[in-house]
């Protein structure tokens, strides 16, 4: 059999000149790192939650009175040993179930921040004792965000990451050499970046155009005669359907 | 996701061939190129070229994955196969598929129908170096065969019945009438001339189930084809005429009537690349006996050397003595020591043993099978045994210039 010397060739993605080789624990790394920073961020933004320091002295209180009283000193840091330990088993399953649920947890833990900017507090509107305001968080509106498109973007990176891993095991399987899938690789994780790029930025955008254009909009909606969770129920309809029968019309091509 | 969506899927992925056809030896390589051509769309794309069986791949790989960017991608590649059996075989077709880069898309797939013809032959048998073999060797040259077929000359001989194989231009018409008048004769009459003087030989190779024992790629058959291509060649390098009989259990199913030259060589490589090895457990009574009456016309008056190339089991041999006689009904005896039939034997128990052990027991078979050797030794018949891997077929007609 002829030795197959590694070589840098060049991959054109989307016009872009790129130099590398990728195998299998370069894949896995990369998912790392986005799990990694989705925990991460996601942890940041509960440590600067009250609801943290609410969780911290109902632990302490509960300890105090039962046997576990020896760990009282870790207490601040257990809940986020637990939360890393369960996202390092969920990556160490690497399944695409075990990465969602990487993101499940993650969002999980930076709901209350999100949920601390909401107009529309619901605790309220069901009548209930509570508001939002026991979600405060110590973070700005710009960093809530940033935190929020990183979950996104994360899920979005490792799903498409973990396809490109089962691809790449299916191929091997298959018969296709590993030469011939190092170069085919990078050119997949290209355009995977490239989306979740352009979906980061594409939110952002939004996101800091909407208060521009807020009147604007505002008086738009003002003429409309439904009240805006009709719209927004329509809309929320409207926006799955249109991708539906996107999909259909694709498959019968 | 909108994005990714107005990114189609390669549609026209384009798969040709360099070669069309290529002839090899088996357990040669040959390396097969493909040109791949991706004109839109960005994604995934996978050939996978589709090998027949008996083909082993030894370089590179017919399965290749391609990543197809913005720009046009043309890629040449290219693979080695080794071919273990001889025969004719088609490649192809070649199948690709091509993949959305985030599988968004229905994933394309397609087959390129481009044909490609290999044709394996065993290598020819160099028997060069046997300069005097008439003298020396085991494998005679036939010493008193006068031709029935070759060159016509004008003297006329006789007029006789219609045989396959005989010329149109040679019918005599009136004569035809004429019989068909008097006595109701169907068959046309021909006209016979003195033929020049070339020596015949007729091969008549066993194809039953005998000879199917051992691996499908290493079994006595295999070894027999290889052999009959060897003499066939020696023979007509020495301007003898070749006749070949391929027979079987239902009697003779193909023949290659008696000629010289090289096209004749080629026209008995093409009956011997598709022959194909019975399969089955039944020995015919009638398969040599039929074989040769089916041959008897181009048998009579020419007084041919016979080779027979089988295996001689207990049996089939009481099959292949009626076979001997039949032969020897339409020969006429030699004055000479010179046998005009000879067997060449395929030692098959030796050819399938796989261990020390297998190949003792081969050994006690092949002493169980002397006496029957002996059988044929005393009709007159010159019994060659011959174990391939063991000796060469050039090394077995070099064998009695050795013991001289």
């Amino acid at each position: 059999m002829e030795s197959i010397t590694p070589k840098l060739n060049k991959i054109i993605v989307s016009g872009v000149k790129i130099c590398m080789r990728l195998n299998y624990s370069a894949i896995r790394s990369t998912e790392f790192l986005v799990a990694l920073l989705m925990i991460c961020s996601s942890i940041y933004s509960l440590l600067n939650n009250r609801i943290y320091d609410f969780f911290i002295l109902f632990l302490s209180r509960f300890l105090q009175a039962s046997f576990l009283s020896p760990i009282y000193p870790f207490l601040p840091t257990l809940p986020i040993v637990i939360l890393f330990s369960v996202s390092l088993y969920f990556y160490a399953m690497g399944r695409q179930k075990h990465l969602d649920g990487i993101y499940a947890i993650s969002w999980l833990i930076y709901l209350p921040s999100l949920l601390y900017f909401s107009r529309v507090d619901w605790l309220q509107v069901l009548g209930l004792p509570i508001n939002f305001q026991m979600f405060e968080t110590k973070l700005s509106f710009a960093e809530t965000l940033i935190i929020g498109i990183s979950l996104v973007t994360g899920r979005i990176l490792l799903f498409y990451i973990s396809q490109i891993r089962e691809i790449y095991l299916e191929m091997l399987g298959r018969g296709a050499e590993k030469n011939d899938l190092e170069h085919v690789l990078p050119g997949m994780m290209m355009f995977t970046i490239l989306l979740a790029g352009s979906s980061t930025a594409a939110s952002l955008a939004i996101s800091y155009l909407i208060p521009v254009f807020r009147h604007l909009l505002n008086s738009i909606i003002t003429l409309l005669p439904y009240p805006y969770i009709i719209i927004g129920v329509i809309c929320l309809t409207i926006i799955p359907l249109c991708i539906i029968i996107y999909f259909h019309s694709g498959a019968s091509d | 996701m909108i994005f990714a969506l107005t990114i189609n899927q390669p549609r026209s992925v384009t798969v040709n061939r360099l070669e069309r056809e290529l002839a090899s030896y088996v357990d040669n390589e040959v390396t097969v190129p493909l040109k791949i051509e991706v004109l839109d769309g960005v994604g995934l794309v996978t050939v996978a070229d589709t090998l027949p069986q008996y083909f082993k791949l030894t370089n590179g790989n017919n399965f290749r994955v391609l990543w197809k960017g913005i720009r046009k991608k043309t890629q040449t590649i290219s693979y080695k196969i080794e071919c273990t059996k001889r025969g004719i075989y088609s490649l192809g077709p070649i199948k690709w598929e091509a993949r959305h880069p985030l599988l968004l898309k229905q994933t394309r797939i397609n087959t390129s129908e481009e044909p490609f013809k290999l044709i394996v032959r065993h290598k020819p048998l160099s028997v060069k170096r046997i300069r005097s073999a008439k003298t020396f060797s085991k494998i005679p040259l036939p010493l008193g065969s006068s031709a029935k077929m070759g060159i016509t000359t004008t003297d006329f001989r006789e007029i006789r019945d219609y045989l396959p194989g005989d010329p149109y231009r040679s019918i005599n018409w009136k004569a035809t009438a004429r019989r068909a008048v008097q006595y109701g004769g169907l068959l046309p009459k021909v006209n016979e001339f003195e033929k020049e003087g070339k020596k015949v030989v007729w091969i008549f190779l066993d194809k039953s189930a005998e000879m199917s024992l051992g691996p499908i790629i290493r079994n006595p058959f295999e070894y027999a084809v290889q052999a009959t291509a060897g003499l066939a060649r020696f023979y007509l390098e020495r301007d003898c005429k070749v006749g070949l009989c391929i027979y079987g259990a239902r009697g003779a199913e193909r023949i290659v009537f008696p000629d010289v030259g090289g096209r004749q060589y080629y026209r008995i490589l093409r009956e011997l690349v598709s022959v194909e090895v019975e399969i089955g457990d039944h020995v015919s009574i009638f398969s040599l006996k039929d074989a040769v009456r089916r041959c008897r016309g181009h048998l009579l008056g020419s007084n041919p050397l016979s080779i027979i190339i089988t295996t001689i089991t207990s049996r089939n041999f009481r099959y292949i003595i009626e076979g001997v006689k039949e032969i020897k009904k339409y020969t006429m005896p030699m004055k000479s020591k010179s046998r005009q039939t000879i067997i060449l034997h395929l030692m098959a128990h030796h050819i399938a043993a796989r261990d020390f052990v297998e190949e003792a027991a081969a050994e006690l078979l092949e002493l169980e099978r002397q006496h029957i050797i002996e059988d044929f030794k005393k009709m007159g018949v010159s019994v060659i045994p011959w174990n391939p891997l063991r000796q060469s077929l050039t090394r077995l007609l070099l064998v009695g210039l050795r013991s001289a």
